[in-house]
């Protein structure tokens, strides 16, 4: 953790600007360790899913764009060399069902390979699972293929997309923290916050509430296809989405 | 006593709160989760196997056991107490007889005189996906608009989860009043960052461009 506050350090001129850096990776780190079973655990971020989304295409409505958000907080400076997960050992899944029984009908399924700055993803689905659950295989048929950071436009009118972007999310995580200093990390600048009153910061004046995650990254997956691909007439074409991220056994 | 006992569990559904939309979860052991994360990008020396179509195809029968799930923002973080997150990320959006229980419980624990907060929240809020009613009109996407507003559903980049979480816990999107907080409003029923620090794009893939 100390070496993440120093590599986002660097690149960086303003002293203040680093300090609120440090600090947001700061306090990351330590909220997530507040749901770590043991305190002696490294943490593998890679296997963080931050969020997941689905949405009208802004541009042609009859198609959906699902986003599956991982590994934040990816700092600047560690964003060139960061990487999805590595061969046969992490799968990314967005989970579809169309029949209403909360059980998954469609995958996707996201594998990487290669190292930082040349990864591949391929792309399978959106297709039948083998099984269902949460023991999971690569499934077969169809594959898309291509480089990381590119948009991959395949004939079946599915477009992928796999790299660093900017954390979507946005929260004035700061001033939770003096809502309930409890919380706050053990260590770093935010460790020296201490009780304020009982409320969020207004939107404007000498201490507006601030977008915690401003200027951090993730390692997000987007992949936009015809909602026809998803929606079943038997249930009105209404379906249900979710992600998942899974290791090698 | 009780006021301050109040406000306690306010704060800690608040702790849950944030602490879920800084979208951070129960994380995995490094040492069972393969290579360290960060790779150094030295490979200047090309032997890896990557450069090339070979070591490109995945091994098809290699075993893959679910670490993490989510559907929707916040139901776990927020309503699940943290000593059964690591559960939770191993389950399925069916198993609710297990943790909508739960999540009913949490939310009753300080809404408790109006029952509809947690009976509302856990209909919408289980089976724990994302739900899309893509037979409706595009135009009425957002998190759980499908339930709300009779909308697409889904969940926007724009769409500020926290305000709408906050205000359906402890604000007034299920009943006309709250001991707590308007929605939308201070002290509890927002955070005052309405929007990402970054504009998204109206082309794919819409998220904005990462700092480097």
């Amino acid at each position: 953790m100390q070496k993440w506050i120093a590599t986002r350090a660097r690149p960086l001129a303003a002293v203040a600007l680093v300090v609120l850096a440090a600090a947001a990776i700061k306090a990351r780190t330590l909220t997530a360790s507040d749901h770590q079973d043991t305190p002696l655990v490294e943490m593998s971020p890679r296997f963080d899913v931050n969020d997941v989304y689905a949405f009208p295409s802004p541009t042609n409505p009859a198609r959906t764009v699902l986003v599956l958000g991982t590994a934040s907080p990816v700092t600047p400076a560690q964003t060139p060399s960061f990487t999805f997960g590595t061969k046969d050992q992490e799968l990314y899944q967005i989970k579809i069902d169309n029949t209403g029984d909360a059980r998954e009908d469609l995958v996707f399924q996201i594998t990487f390979t290669g190292k930082a700055g040349k990864q591949k993803v391929t792309l399978r689905g959106p297709v039948k699972p083998n099984a269902v659950g949460t023991m999971n295989t690569l499934v077969g048929g169809k594959k898309i293929k291509g480089n990381t950071n590119t948009i991959i436009t395949a004939e079946n009118g599915i477009k992928l997309f796999a790299g660093p972007r900017d954390d979507p999310f946005f929260i004035d995580l700061e001033q939770f923290f003096r809502i309930l200093p409890d919380r706050r990390p053990e260590a770093g600048p935010l460790s020296t916050i201490t009780q304020g009153p009982l409320t969020f910061r207004p939107a404007t004046g000498p201490n507006p509430a601030v977008d915690f995650l401003r200027g951090i990254n993730d390692m997000a997956i987007v992949i936009e296809l015809p909602t026809s691909m998803l929606a079943n007439a038997a249930t009105n074409g209404r379906f249900g989405v979710w992600g998942t991220t899974s290791r090698a056994r | 006593m009780m006021e301050i006992n109040r406000i306690r569990i306010m704060l800690t559904a608040c702790a849950f709160a944030i602490t879920a939309t800084a979208c951070t979860d129960t994380k995995q052991p490094q040492d069972i989760a393969g290579p360290a994360f960060a790779q150094s990008g030295n490979d200047a020396k090309g032997k890896d196997a990557d450069d090339g179509d070979k070591g490109d195809e995945d091994d098809d029968n290699t075993v893959y056991e679910q670490v993490e799930f989510l559907g929707n923002p916040l139901v776990s973080e927020v309503t699940i107490v943290k000593a059964n997150h690591d559960r939770y990320n191993r389950t399925q959006p069916y198993n609710t007889a297990e943790f909508g229980a739960q999540s009913l419980a949490f939310i009753n624990a300080f809404r408790g005189t109006q029952p509809e907060v947690a009976s509302t929240l856990g209909a919408v809020l289980y089976p724990d996906m994302l739900i899309v009613e893509s037979g409706r009109n595009p135009a009425t996407a957002g998190w759980l608009s499908w339930a709300l507003a009779n909308g697409w559903g889904g969940r926007k980049l724009a769409d500020d989860v926290v305000d709408a979480g906050l205000s359906a816990i402890f604000g007034t999107v299920l009943t006309a009043t709250s001991p707590y907080c308007v929605s939308g409003q201070l002290p509890l029923c927002t955070d005052n960052v309405p929007a990402n620090d970054k504009a998204f794009s109206n082309v794919f893939p819409y998220l904005a461009s990462p700092t480097l």
